[in-house]
């Protein structure tokens, strides 16, 4: 028969387990980490993983894959950061600049180089060269931060309606697409 | 009347209380989990799109693609496919889009991981509460929690390596060497902690072949236990690099992998204090007292089993040496950069947080052997039953 320690250990026991849970999922507070300026946040699941959770892409790119697919050849090309071309590759397996595994690409550092830069230049003779260059027929413009492997970088977006270079082909809130004109 | 009742609910907690907290556990997880696929896209950190569009070239073609669709395309389709295939052929199965599909394995294959982890550490250990006390702390990991969320290859490694050691320790060496041809094919890091640990603990089993024969040349399966061991453990070694060497020559041409980008510009992040706290603190906590506790109590008889008066605990000397094997093997890997020589040893320093993520589930089982440490400390009663 188990005397009144007994359940009082037990509860003791189911007690500190809800704490932890608590502390893991619920509870904000932060350590400081000995030695650094750093400090360790709790609650430390949800604070270390919420975050991973993060999508990058926008609905909008989302929907924008449907026109891709009926819009494009195979074969084609983007210039895309790495989330957009991922979304790219995933929905419509068309290939980018980026994205994707690097492990055996020939000098995926320069192609990194190129899409930053084409992203980021005010120069639209600038970003039409390269993008010939790295064989691209279309350009995929995010409406938010992109990012080819250097920083995360909006860009300027205007040097794409320069229609001697690119021809807006499709627009939503989310997303335009130019084509790279030849 | 009222007696009886209490007699009965008592008697019906005492038989399940066990397997529901194990069920809440994974409830647990899957509440965590469910935002995977609670959205139009899954979580996308982690180049998880670009595994879906391999799975999705292969559904559309009916054939594995052989040149990649990543950074411009048209060169040799490198990356292992077991992981990949393994979405394709549920995706087939079922008719549901690869994308869906890799965000409901992944919610899966994190509920096998906690199956696996708790099976791994009651064998380990030969208690049941062990087990649950490590599915409780798969809870608690910042970084398993972060690598069991994103539909990516590793999340079926974090599942084979468990699942392979289960069965080196069992000497199942058949299956053993399946479990290694399966993660030879699911991922190149996870297929490095394997031979890894599986390679100490052969070199372990060596030392104690070779101490066992000097102590007592006379007591011959003192020595000869240790010795089918290491032959035995050799099957998932030669296995899993004939495997993936195979491979290599199929997608390359070549073994040289030495000048691949990640090789060359050494991806991966070191392993500071901040970031080996991921392994959750709570978990470290407990870790250190688990291994204190293995250090403590493994008996060095083979077959230790728990009394069976009183429900126990039992560490025999297999489990020991894998125990440390696997830690060693993990930290040196998680520490690679520390450890070895600059950038001119071979492919390191390379991938340190990556391989953290599989020290982590050492930790965590060391942490429910902790957390057993303490709760037997305190003598609860309800350890000294079989659940």
């Amino acid at each position: 028969m188990a005397g009144i320690v007994d359940y009082a250990k037990h509860a003791l026991v189911i007690l500190m387990f809800i704490l932890l849970i608590y502390s893991s999922y619920f509870m904000g507070w932060s350590l400081s980490i000995p030695g650094t300026t750093s400090t360790y946040l709790f609650p430390e699941v949800k604070a270390n993983a919420d975050a991973w959770y993060g999508r990058v892409v926008t609905q909008g790119e989302m929907n924008a894959t449907a026109w891709v697919i009926a819009n494009t050849n195979k074969s084609d090309k983007f210039v895309a950061d790495i989330f957009g071309a991922e979304l790219i590759m995933g929905m419509t397996d068309r290939v980018s600049t980026v994205g994707g595994d690097w492990a055996n690409a020939p000098d995926p550092v320069k192609v990194m180089g190129d899409t930053n830069t084409i992203y980021t230049t005010s120069d639209p003779q600038v970003a039409y060269n390269l993008s010939v260059e790295d064989h691209c027929q279309w350009v995929w413009l995010p409406n938010r931060d992109t990012f080819s492997g250097y920083d995360w970088v909006y860009g300027d977006h205007d040097k794409f309606n320069d229609t001697q270079y690119f021809q807006l082909q499709y627009a939503n809130p989310d997303v335009q697409i130019y084509k790279v004109l030849t | 009347m009222s007696e009886l009742i209490d007699d009965r609910a008592l008697a019906f907690i005492k038989k399940y209380w066990f397997m529901a907290t194990l069920i809440l556990i994974i409830c647990v997880a899957l509440w965590y989990r469910g935002d995977v696929i609670n959205n139009f896209i899954i979580p996308t950190y982690g180049n998880t799109m670009y595994h879906v569009g391999v799975e999705r070239e292969t559904i559309q073609t009916g054939y594995y693609p052989q040149t990649e669709i990543s950074y411009g395309g048209g060169f040799p389709n490198f990356y292992v496919p077991a992981y990949r295939l393994l979405i394709v052929s549920m995706s087939v199965a079922t008719g549901i889009d690869p994308m869906v599909m890799s965000g409901l394995m992944t919610i899966l294959l994190s509920v096998f991981i906690i199956l696996v982890m708790f099976t791994v550490a009651y064998r380990l250990s030969n208690n049941l509460y062990v087990g649950l006390f490590t599915a409780f702390f798969f809870l608690m990991s910042p970084d398993i929690t972060i690598y069991t969320i994103r539909p990516l290859p590793e999340v079926l490694g974090l599942f084979m390596v468990p699942f392979t050691l289960y069965f080196v320790l069992q000497k199942n060496w058949l299956i053993a060497a399946v479990g290694a041809l399966i993660t030879a094919l699911t991922h190149q890091m996870t297929l490095l902690v394997l031979v890894s640990v599986i390679g100490l603990y052969l070199l372990f089993q060596l030392i104690v072949a070779a101490w066992s024969f000097y102590k007592d040349r006379q007591d011959r399966e003192n020595y000869m236990g240790p010795i089918r061991t290491v032959l035995g453990c050799l099957a998932p070694i030669i296995v899993a690099c004939l495997t993936y060497g195979l491979w290599l020559m199929y997608t390359m041409g070549t073994l040289d992998i030495l000048g691949i980008a990640q090789v060359v510009n050494h991806e991966g992040n070191q392993v500071d204090l901040p970031l080996f706290l991921r392994t959750g603190v709570f978990v470290l906590f407990f870790f250190v007292i688990g291994i204190l506790f293995v250090c403590m109590r493994w008996q060095s008889s083979q077959k230790a089993i728990p009394d069976n008066k009183e429900y126990g605990l039992s560490i025999s000397r297999d489990s020991a040496l894998l125990i440390i094997a696997w830690t060693i093997a993990t930290l040196m890997l998680t520490f690679n950069d520390k450890l070895l020589f600059g950038n001119k040893f071979l492919i390191f320093p390379n991938f340190m947080d990556r391989y953290l993520t599989f020290f982590v589930q050492i930790a965590i089982i060391l942490a429910g052997f902790g957390m057993y440490a303490l709760l037997s400390a305190f003598d609860l009663d309800v350890l000294k039953v079989k659940p």
